[in-house]
């Protein structure tokens, strides 16, 4: 087995597989970026937004984690194939489009799966601001905006780390199956060494220990934001 | 707006594949119950092997993709000349729905034993003590103390991991079992009628994910203490 591994990796799928992980990470990082927006919108909503929206944003979240990821994915791409290829001829870039578009739909589809999650985490965290810090602010006569960059937003990221890391975790994973709709990252580098090589099992467990490996390299950096961003803040629970 | 024929064509082609979809979510929920027990028991274990075991188990399958573990046992086992050789292994992973099931359920029961053993955690020691004073065997304070508390405890959190394997059946489309995803796939494919196809396909799912959560919830309600 371990020296089936070591030619595959000499048959240069060994550069393949690093570059699907670059390809992993960069849609991983946007679409949970976009999931970070989605969900501090949405729980801002959910505590002091208007009722029609919070109930918009309650049927989102339920949605979209009770549907299958995979769903999702094809309805974005299907959805907007045609759209695309459209606008690609209109600007004339089809090739550019082509190449870009499963990268939008991956990253589009995390965020949109990742947010749903997120906004639940966000709205906890608000939630955990102590009411009296906010009256405190009040009181000395700081202006919403200060009260907003000064209080709320530095402690809602702080109470927002252990629950972001979940959400992290799942989106790192769910990343895998954006390769199912072409998108060359690790799976999708593996299934076509596999196609190649004629050496499955090697390739997928390569696969498996590449997503193995930055799952717990991005748990120590979470571990570490936790303890930075913590710095005189009180523990909780 | 939908129109009726195309409803009923979407609908009709989508119901082919609830059928598998059920098939391969029930079956493998059932099996990841058994893997999950199993799994948590043995990280409470005193023996560092066993527990060492059910951890570094956990870890991995909690730490992959479920479709790499999928393409693993799917794709990966069946090269193996041994399972090719042997009648009752070659029929287990020769076939995709089998596979897709045995992937949910390993994957499944991973998370599943973090939520028994955290139930299992949560039984007062002041219960087992009491249990032991008035002489209780090993098994029957495990079945009539601490089995019974820990899982009314584990229940609630128990309920996310069923609409988490009723998803993961999805990726069993990605191993040619026309699934529900499977069907929605094709036709989002060539009739165009994506935006319906995925309304339909996903409130089926609702009601499937739904229909499990009541039954859980009703089991919750049956296992409540009265006092």
């Amino acid at each position: 087995m371990l020296d089936t591994i070591i030619r595959i990796l000499q048959e240069g799928w060994g550069w393949m597989l690093l570059r699907g992980t670059g390809m992993t990470l960069l849609v991983s990082i946007l679409g949970m970026a976009l999931g970070v927006v989605i969900g501090i919108t949405g729980a801002s909503i959910k505590t002091n937004g208007p009722l029609v929206l919070r109930w918009l944003v309650s049927i989102y979240t339920t949605i979209t984690r009770s549907i299958p990821e995979l769903l999702i994915i094809y309805l974005l791409f299907f959805g907007t194939s045609q759209a695309v290829s459209d606008l690609g001829a209109l600007l004339n870039w089809q090739e550019g489009m082509n190449r870009w578009f499963p990268l939008m739909v991956g990253v589009l589809a995390i965020g949109i799966i990742s947010g749903s999650y997120s906004v639940e985490v966000f709205r906890g965290a608000l939630k955990a601001i102590p009411e009296g810090q906010i009256e405190a602010a009040k009181a000395i006569g700081m202006p919403a905006y200060k009260r907003l960059f000064r209080i709320t937003v530095p402690q809602m990221f702080w109470y927002a780390l252990p629950g972001s890391n979940n959400v992290w975790q799942t989106a790192l994973k769910d990343t895998a199956l954006i390769s199912l709709v072409g998108l060359v990252e690790i799976m999708r580098a593996a299934v076509l060494g596999a196609a190649a090589t004629r050496e499955p099992l090697a390739l997928y467990l390569l696969a498996g220990i590449l997503f193995f490996i930055i799952g717990m390299a991005s748990q120590g950096v979470f571990v570490l934001a936790e303890r930075y961003f913590g710095r005189g803040m009180r523990a909780v629970s | 707006m939908i129109d009726a024929e195309l409803f009923h064509y979407t609908f009709s082609n989508l119901l082919k594949g609830l059928n598998l979809t059920l098939y391969v979510g029930l079956i493998s929920i059932l099996l990841s119950l058994g893997v999950g027990l199993v799994l948590a028991l043995m990280r409470m274990s005193k023996n560092r092997l066993v527990s060492g075991f059910a951890f570094s188990y956990s870890t991995v399958f909690r730490g992959t993709p479920l479709l790499v573990q999928l393409f693993i046992l799917y794709y990966g086992i069946g090269t193996i000349g041994f399972i090719r050789h042997t009648p009752a292994l070659w029929w287990l992973f020769s076939d995709g729905a089998k596979c897709a099931i045995l992937a949910i359920a390993l994957n499944s029961g991973a998370y599943i034993s973090e939520v028994f053993r955290g139930g299992f955690q949560s039984v007062p020691v002041g219960q087992i003590e009491a249990a032991k004073a008035i002489g209780m065997s090993p098994l029957k304070r495990f079945y009539r103390i601490v089995f019974p508390l820990a899982v009314r405890q584990a229940l609630p959190a128990y309920s996310n991991e069923i609409v988490i394997a009723i998803k993961g059946t999805s990726l069993a489309s990605t191993i040619a079992v026309m699934e529900l995803t499977g069907h929605a796939k094709r036709l989002m494919n060539y009739n165009y009628a994506i935006v319906e196809t995925f309304i339909i396909a996903g409130l089926l799912y609702l009601l499937i994910n739904f229909s499990l959560l009541v039954i859980v919830h009703l089991v919750e309600r049956w296992l409540k203490i009265v006092r």
